[in-house]
């Protein structure tokens, strides 16, 4: 077993199968070699990692993946997400861009590739308006942007 | 929404929003799949660039998110625009060409359009990473020719996948190999209804598929099979390449003898049109198959049999399926997926 203390300093204590879905834990049970002491994650709070968890709970017999995928850019890029995980990522967008954090964080590739993907669905098909106010983005572009925008948007509709 | 600053000397209180979070690397990974299954009635990347400045600037510094040059059929000087715009964002970046030819863009303005994407995307050829062409048209001019002497003499060196489709075989697809000629890393070949007569392929070759591809000679193919000694996956759907061959021929075409001493020795089978997978196995030597670990053959519909040809070719087809053990273990020694499309004679695998 491995024990996490988290920023608000909770600490949980999980399978070592299950942490190590996480690739820094894993590097740091390896170098710290057998040890009762807590690992500090000192950039996720009790309630993320609570949910983390749960994500590397419910994956930890997936098979690894490949070694070079993250240098393969001809990989296909698709943004299907399994049913167990949309439901595990249907939460508020606080929340989601904390897992997304966490994930990058914790080096857990297939669980920031769902949170990428669970964002990216939600910009697809939306104008830029839609997308301002989905993630309560402002305008901020200077009146030149705005011109070349404009001539862009003329291109775009032009076709 | 997070509260960033609240000054007490002041009443504006700013707020940041969550995903403003983020890392640009992990905004850029969002963008790229957000417009991963773009289509020209989408223009994802730049709605992403249109929604703030920072997003701008995260959209228009990542080249990987322009890399996908795509050419519809068009009369509009938009799209060339956009086009332009899009390439210079793209920077050195490995680039993924996609046209699609079509009759209804051979007015003049569409021929227009046509020639300038042609020329856009030849003057970024050393970054073309794959070229994917779905050729519809049916004017008299010769785009893949233009294509063609538009890389004479070059080295397409970045090149790793070509896709032709045409939807005739004007005899002017075989043109596609002065294309991949010039791409010595090929490692994808994907051509349909294209005249394959003598034609070779980079040895790089991973994986072949042919559909509806003529192949007049099986010498032409048998060649150029065996100087592609990385070849991975063949996928075939063919006609019968030669409708006169028969077995009796076979030892003047190929020193596969152990075929002709095999115990599946369908020889009137093979002057049936829709039987060219069976000829083709029966036909090549062990040292084509060797390296192969996947191996797709696809007939011709089942009606062009009757008979006794149909009752072997059945008996034939049970024997290709995986799991059919001896077959496998003495011809295919590598081959992991064995697939035969179904043709009306047994269950698609």
């Amino acid at each position: 077993m491995v024990t996490l203390t988290t920023s608000d300093n909770e600490t949980f204590t999980v399978d070592k199968k299950v942490a190590e879905k996480s690739v820094l834990i894993k590097n740091m049970l390896e170098d710290v070699g057998e040890s009762d002491q807590a690992i500090p994650l000192p950039n996720v709070t009790a309630s993320v990692l609570k949910k983390v968890l749960e994500w590397c709970e419910h994956h930890k017999d997936d098979p690894a993946p490949p070694e070079n995928e993250d240098k393969d850019d001809t990989r296909k890029r698709t943004t299907d997400i399994s049913e167990w995980d949309q439901k595990f990522i249907a939460v508020d967008q606080e929340m989601l861009f904390e897992i997304i954090l966490a994930a990058n964080y914790l080096d857990i590739k297939a669980l920031l590739d769902v949170g990428c993907k669970t964002v990216a669905n939600m910009i697809k098909g939306k104008s830029p308006e839609e997308i301002r106010k989905l993630f309560n983005i402002v305008n901020d572009f200077t009146p030149e942007e705005e011109a070349q925008i404009k001539k862009e948007n003329e291109w775009a509709e032009d076709r | 929404m997070r509260l960033l600053e609240a000054s007490p000397r002041s009443e504006i209180v700013r707020y940041t929003p969550a995903i403003g979070r983020l890392p640009t690397e992990l905004l850029q990974e969002i963008f790229l799949f957000a417009v991963d299954d773009d289509d020209k009635h989408k223009h994802t990347k730049w709605v992403v660039s249109h929604v703030c400045r920072h997003w701008r600037h995260v959209a228009t510094h990542y080249p990987r998110l322009w890399s996908r040059m795509r050419f519809d059929p068009t009369t509009r000087l938009g799209s060339r625009r956009l086009l332009q715009a899009a390439s210079q964002m793209a920077q050195a970046v490995d680039l993924d060409i996609c046209m699609t030819w079509s009759a209804t863009s051979s007015n003049w303005a569409g021929r227009r359009e046509k020639a300038n994407f042609i020329a856009l995307a030849l003057s970024r050829r050393s970054q073309w990473k794959s070229l994917v062409i779905t050729d519809n048209e049916f004017g008299v001019e010769s785009n893949l020719a233009v294509l063609a002497e538009g890389v004479r003499h070059a080295a397409l060196p970045r090149l790793k996948s070509v896709q032709y489709h045409t939807t005739r075989n004007g005899g002017e697809g075989h043109r596609v190999f002065e294309l991949v000629t010039s791409a010595s890393n090929l490692e994808v070949l994907n051509l349909r209804n294209v005249d394959f007569m003598g034609r070779r392929v980079p040895e790089r070759l991973r994986i072949l598929r042919l559909d509806n591809c003529n192949l007049r000679t099986i010498d032409a193919l048998y060649e150029m099979l065996a100087l592609v000694p990385n070849l991975k996956v063949l996928h075939i759907s063919i006609p019968c390449p030669t409708p006169a061959y028969t077995s009796t021929t076979t030892h003047n075409l190929f020193p596969c003898y152990s075929f002709a001493c095999s115990p599946w020795d369908y020889g009137h089978i093979h002057t049936t049109p829709g039987l060219c997978g069976s000829w083709l196995l029966r036909t090549w030597a062990p040292s084509i198959y060797g390296p192969l670990e996947t191996l797709v053959l696809t007939a011709c519909p089942s009606t062009q049999l009757k008979g006794e040809q149909k009752l072997a070719t059945r008996r034939f087809l049970k024997r290709l399926q995986p799991g059919a053990g001896k077959f496998r273990r003495s011809m295919f020694l590598n081959c992991l997926a064995l697939h035969y499309l179904s043709c009306g004679l047994c269950n698609p695998c």
